[in-house]
Parts: C-alpha cells; structure tokens; sequence
C-alpha cells in the first residue's frame, strides 16, 4: 500500500528545531526532508524533482539565507510554494517571492500543518 | 569727545550722541560722522569724510552691504536692526547693530541716507552664542536619533539571539515527551520543570529588553484592545501555579466591564506582582489575586503574608535593579516591580503598595476611559 | 511640482519674445523693478526667484540639488521649459549671470542673447586669478550671515509675500526683499562664494553682453574682464554707476545698455 504524500524540505540551522518540526510535520502525514542550510537544500532541490513545499528560516549562516534561498528556489523551481519563519523580522519588512507565506517564531505545530495542507493542497 | 555744549544745541546732540551718525550723500560717499563713532573706530572724523561706508568695514560687512543693505534702502527707503562690524585703526572689530534710513525729495531723488549704529558687543556675542548652542544641540540631535536606532536594532538582535536557543530546549523536550519513551512520573516531570524554567528564562529576557528599550528613551509601546482580560490572567496564574505547585494562589476576578488596556503587558505585570509576592512572602501561606472594575476604574491588587516590608525598601521598591533584603535563594534581578510600574504608567494608572503585619498588598489602579493617550 | 508655482514665477508684457531676468545674490526678483517694467513693450517679461529666495516655494529646497549652481540652473531650464521659451533674452545679475551661462549651456536654444551684470567666474582668488576674496574672508561672511535673520521667522514665512508696491501694507513688507531663511541664505551664500565656473565660460555660443560697475567689491573690473575674455564674441560695457546693484542705483543707465544691446 502506498501513499503518496507531499513532500517538505524543512531548512532550519537549529537541530533540535528542526527535529521538533520535522516529527510534527511527518505525524500530519506529511513526508519531510531536512536540512541544515541553503547549500544543503540547494543540493537535495536538484536531487529530487518531488519536492512540494519549501519551509526555510530566514535567518540561517552559510553563503545564503533563507530569504536568497526563497528568491532561489522560486527562480529555478517555480512549481515550489515556500513558507519562510523568522523570530527577528516581520513580514512588512521582508520581500518573498509572490504567494508564499510567512509565519513568525515561535510558531505552533498545529499552525505550521494547516498552512502546508493549505499549500499543497490536502486541506 | 568734544567739549559738552548748552543743552538745546542740537549740534552738540549729535556730536556727542550714546550712538554713532554716519551720514551719505546720495554718490555714496560720507558727508558727516559724529565724534562718538569717530571715538569709537579711533579714526579722526575727517578720515570719514569722501570716503565710502564699506571701506570701514570688514570684508563680511563689504559684501552684506553690497548685497542686502544698498538694495534694502532702496528698495523700502530703510533698513533697521542689522548687524555689522566695522574694522578700527587700531584693526580691531566693533560689532554694532545699525538702522539706516533715506531722505528723498518730493520728486523722488535721493537728497542723504542716515545710518545710526550702537555698540552692540555684548549683545553680539551672546547672539553668537545662542546661534552656536543652537547648532550644536541639532547636530547633538542628529546623533541621538542615529544611536537610537542603532541601539533599537542592538536590542532586537539581541533578544533574537536569546530566544533562539531557548525555542530549541523547548523543542527538545516536546521531542522527548512526544518519543513516549519517558514513563515515569519523576521523568515526566523532568519534562513539565524544563518547560517552565525555558518559561522564566523567556519573561526574564523580555524584562531585560523591555528596561534596555524603556531606559534608552524607547520608552514602553501599549497595543490597546478591549478584548477580554481575564482569561489573561487566569493563564498568568496557571503557569506560576505550575512552576510553584506546592504554593496556593486565590484568585477572586470580578471584570464586569471591558478593560482598554494592552492584556500582553497586563499580563505581565501581574506575573510581576505575583512572582514577587510568591518570593517575598510567607512560604507556607496563599498569595491572593483578584481584579475588578467599579465605573471608572480597573483595579488589580497582589496579597501576600509574611515579614512587611522595612520602612526604607517602601520608598524604593519600584527601582530598577532593587532587591532588598531577599533570602540568597531567589535573588532576581530586581527589575519586575520596575517593570510593573513602567506598565502601569503607560496605561495612565500607578501601582500603591501597604506593608503590615497582616499582610502586603500591591494594587494596581488605572483609568477605564483614558484621560490623555499614553 | 509646479514650476511656475515653486519659482514664483510672473510673466507680464505684450510681445513674443521674452526676456528673462534673473537676480542675484541676497534679494529677489523685486531687485528689477526699476528694470523690468522698462521693456515691456517689447518683451514678454519673465520674473522669478530663485529657490529658497522671495516668494520661491521654501519647502522644494533640498540641500543636495542646491549645493552647486547647476541645481539653480536646472531650475531656470525648467523654467524655460514650461513657458515654451525660445531664443529668449537672458538679463543675469551677479552669481544669476553663471546660472544662466550653465543653463544655455544645458539648453542651447533657450537664450539667443544673454546680459550678464556684475559676473564673476569665481570669487575666491586662485594662483594668477584676482577673484576678489580670500577662503577665510568667505568662511567669516557665512558666520556674519547667522548675525543677521533680519526678523526671519519660519511662521511669518507665508506672508512674505507681499505687494513690494503699497509699503503701507506695512510690518509683513519689512524686509521682506531680501529676507529669507537664514539656513537657506548661508547655503546660497556658500555655493555663490566658493562657485567656480571659469571652464564654463569657453563653451557659451551666443551673443553675451557683460555690465561692469566702477568701484564694484564683489565683481571689479578685473574680474569682468576675465569673463569678457573668456566667452567667445562677447562685448563688455562699462557704466559710471558704482557698487554691486546697477539695477537699483543706476537703472536708468543699465535699461539703456541693455536696450541697445537687444
């Protein structure tokens, strides 16, 4: 029996952040792809053509943050919707690729699942 | 100064006016000086005469000349209260405040102009010094304004950077109580005093913040709702009751009317309060919290047993950084009472404290209707 | 923005051809009014006041545009602009006779003639060049300008505009010629005294007239005859008058050079 379900790539720099959202996510029913920064997402984006949802944080170390990895992937994926969170800016102040969706830290599980079953469309 | 003549000699008045006479003829050259401004530039009068008045100016008052006070005169016939320095012998300046005036014929044609001039050093100088000030506190300002920013940026970050890893701790133990591979009691509680510390942790970082900004000139920032009030503090009571289960805390909430008040800070404040009874008073006896409103006012009072507070703490208790005489246990850092009264002003209210031997009583007032904003 | 609006600009006269008067360092466009009225029956008479000076829209100074003179002259190309001005007559008095040689050169068929009254390419000496004036006695007029507000108050500066005709209108008038904000007049100042356009000069293309005062502080002879050598076919006359403002001490001489020369 096998289900497909949509496929996250969760990019967050914070271990246990990370390991916390990816088990929440996964119990929705989702299935869910880590990384640690944009050179690692980068590198599984072009990997694996299957890759529904993009969920970055925006403050990230590395040669990208998570707003260039946002503007990145809409340029080379289109087909990607991206959520992107932040503790430290507010969406007025940032400029996301068209129709993607910010959520600010700390965010809630249950919050961050309603927002992908929206994108992808599983609501 | 020639000798002084009868009184109604007009000629000696104008000799030996307390003000300089200069008068042109209408070439522009002079035509008459009084011994006063001669005295005062240390030129012989008959130095003055065919001469023109900008040669006894410095080059500044050469160029105003040419470029506002020959066009005023002719323009409006007059020109009163400006300043000019002339240049004397002895090649030193003499600021002076002028007033000139022209005399024409009936036909329009220009017969002399007068010019009037009074030492003015004193008064100069403090203009100048009034100019400099002046310069100085806007550039001063432009400063203060490009530091503030700086300093609020400073303070954003760093809030960011503190709350980062404490969102992580958080999400390591939601991990771990997810995983169910904790079964014990004792572990699970483990589990509850992680998140209530991480909890403490995070007000802790907003009160530090909160004086940072407020000290600095932020001052506290109020976003105003009349939504409900008390469920905020029935959550406020919830999580001190968590993080200190062997304590009783009463509570008595009586709002009938809505609140116009920021209920985040609110909140805070009575998470203030409360902490600091639960600290300070007696250990084995309840802290009592109620609210209410009565017309025109909100009121939230913290009760607490125990040893009052000493004469010489009352006076200081809303200091920032304050802490008394406290058991070394639980010091803190002396900013939640701060804080509290910070909050309380910015809603237009104040928090009153009584210390007895029955009991301490903190209570907060402030107006239902705001009187002025802020 | 309105151009006409933001320079004051007022056009009188019954002809075609325009004639544009540009005043200088210290006053407004009031500085031509024993001048102006003189032509016009010949010319379409155009009037204005730099920003920052008379009835000028304070509020469209900024201090990056104004800080060299080709803001001023941006300013009187747009002018032109909007009033559809071609091969007009240029009237400059003192640093305005630079600002119109930099706007003909920005919009050659602006101006078919241009008269430049005390002219001076640069005011500082420099090396050989007499320009008048050392850097330290320019620093101390820009310091002797804050000495002098001359009643400036930024609440009284929407009734400056007055009727310079009926002086019985009173206290609002006083002054009122060359009164400004003093924030503004020390910019001026600074950006007229320490301007230097001699390289200018060489690329003008139309017929110019220069007006050289006897006895003038700010612009000498020396000076004038700098610029009269400099721009290519240009005539220089010298009038008896004396002083910086032949315009106001001697009109009658200036119409007469003026007439002659159009």
């Amino acid at each position: 029996m096998t289900r497909l379900s949509p496929v996250v790539l969760i990019v967050e720099d914070e271990l246990l952040l990370r390991m916390d959202s990816a088990e929440v996510v996964e119990n929705a029913g989702f299935e869910v792809i880590q990384a640690a920064n944009a050179d690692e997402a980068i590198a599984i984006l072009t990997r694996r053509p299957d890759i529904h949802v993009v969920f970055t944080d925006i403050q990230m170390p590395g040669s990208m943050d998570g707003l260039k990895l946002a503007h990145f992937v809409r340029s080379r994926w289109p087909p990607i919707k991206i959520i992107a969170t932040s503790g430290l800016v507010r969406i007025e102040d940032v400029d996301l690729p068209a129709g993607s969706v910010f959520v600010s830290k700390p965010y809630r599980g249950p919050e961050v699942v309603a927002v992908l079953r929206t994108l992808t469309g599983s609501a | 100064m020639s000798e002084f003549g009868p009184i109604d000699d007009y000629r000696d008045l104008f000799e030996n006016a307390p003000c300089g006479y200069l008068t042109i003829g209408p070439d522009g050259r002079i035509t008459k000086v009084n011994a006063t401004l001669a005295a005062w530039t240390g030129f012989e009068a008959d130095k003055f005469i065919g001469r023109r008045l900008h040669q006894f100016l410095n080059m500044a008052g050469r160029i105003y000349c040419e470029t506002h006070i020959a066009p005023l005169l002719r323009m409006q016939g007059f020109f009163s209260e400006f300043a000019l320095d002339f240049e004397t012998a002895a090649g030193e300046r003499l600021p002076v405040i002028a007033n000139a005036a022209e005399r024409r014929h009936a036909d329009g044609t220009l017969l002399f102009t007068t010019l009037v001039v009074i030492k003015a050093t004193d008064r100069r100088r403090y203009e100048r010094q009034l100019v400099d000030s002046r310069s100085e506190l806007q550039r001063g300002l432009a400063t203060e304004r490009e530091t503030a920013e700086l300093r609020e940026q400073f303070i954003a970050v760093l809030g960011h950077d503190l709350r980062n890893p404490l969102a992580a701790i958080s999400a390591g133990a939601r991990i771990l109580q997810r995983s169910g591979a904790l079964q014990q009691q004792k572990e699970l509680r483990v589990l509850d005093m992680i998140n209530s510390t991480v909890s403490r942790m995070s007000d802790l970082i907003d009160n530090i913040l909160d004086f940072a900004r407020g000290r600095l000139g932020g001052g506290i920032t109020l976003h105003r709702d009349a939504r409900p009030l008390e469920p905020v503090l029935e959550q406020v009571v919830d999580e001190l009751r968590t993080a200190s289960p062997q304590r009783l805390i009463e509570t008595s909430f009586e709002i009938a009317e809505p609140v116009n008040c920021d209920r985040t800070r609110i909140g805070q404040l009575a998470s203030n309060l409360i902490g600091n009874a639960l600290t300070h008073g007696a250990q084995d006896q309840a802290v009592r919290v109620g609210a209410r409103t009565d017309g025109a006012e909100f009121k939230l009072w913290v009760a607490n047993a125990g040893e009052p507070v000493p004469e010489a703490a009352m006076q200081r208790l809303f200091e920032p950084f304050f802490r008394g005489e406290v058991r070394r246990s639980r010091q803190g850092l002396g900013l939640g009472l701060h804080i509290a009264s910070q909050i309380a002003q910015a809603h237009g209210g104040r928090i009153e404290v009584t210390s007895t031997p029955d009991e301490t009583r903190f209570v907060f007032t402030m107006p239902l209707t705001p009187a002025a904003s802020g | 923005m309105d151009v006409l609006a933001r320079n004051n600009v007022r056009v009188s006269g019954r002809r075609d051809r325009a004639m544009v008067f540009a005043h200088g360092f210290g006053c407004d466009q009031n500085m031509w009014r024993f001048v102006a009225p003189e032509f016009e029956d010949d010319f379409k008479i155009v009037l204005f006041d730099h920003v920052g000076a008379g009835g000028s829209d304070l509020s469209a100074y900024d201090a990056a545009k104004y800080s060299t003179l080709h803001g001023y002259a941006d300013d009187l190309v747009e002018i032109g602009r909007a009033l559809g001005l071609k091969d007009a007559v240029f009237v400059g008095h003192s640093v305005s006779a630079m600002i119109g040689v930099l706007a003909s050169l920005k919009a050659p068929d602006l101006f078919g003639r241009m008269v430049l009254i005390g002219p001076s390419a640069r005011y500082i000496d420099d090396g050989d060049y007499v320009g008048g004036f050392t850097a330290k006695q320019i620093a101390e007029l820009l310091d002797f300008l804050e000495d002098n507000h001359m009643g400036w108050s930024a609440a009284m500066a929407p009734s400056i505009m007055g009727n310079p005709d009926r002086p019985e209108l009173g206290e609002e008038l006083t002054n009122s010629f060359c009164r400004t904000d003093p924030e503004i007049a020390k910019a001026f100042a600074r950006v007229t005294f320490t301007s230097d356009n001699r390289a200018d000069l060489a690329g003008v293309t139309i017929p110019t007239l220069i007006l050289q005062c006897s006895e003038d502080i700010i612009a000498s002879e020396e000076v004038g005859k700098f610029v009269r050598s400099r721009i290519p076919g240009s005539d220089i006359v010298f009038l008896k008058a004396t002083g910086h403002c032949p315009n106001l001490s001697a009109p009658a001489e200036v119409v007469s050079a003026i007439r002659a020369y159009v």
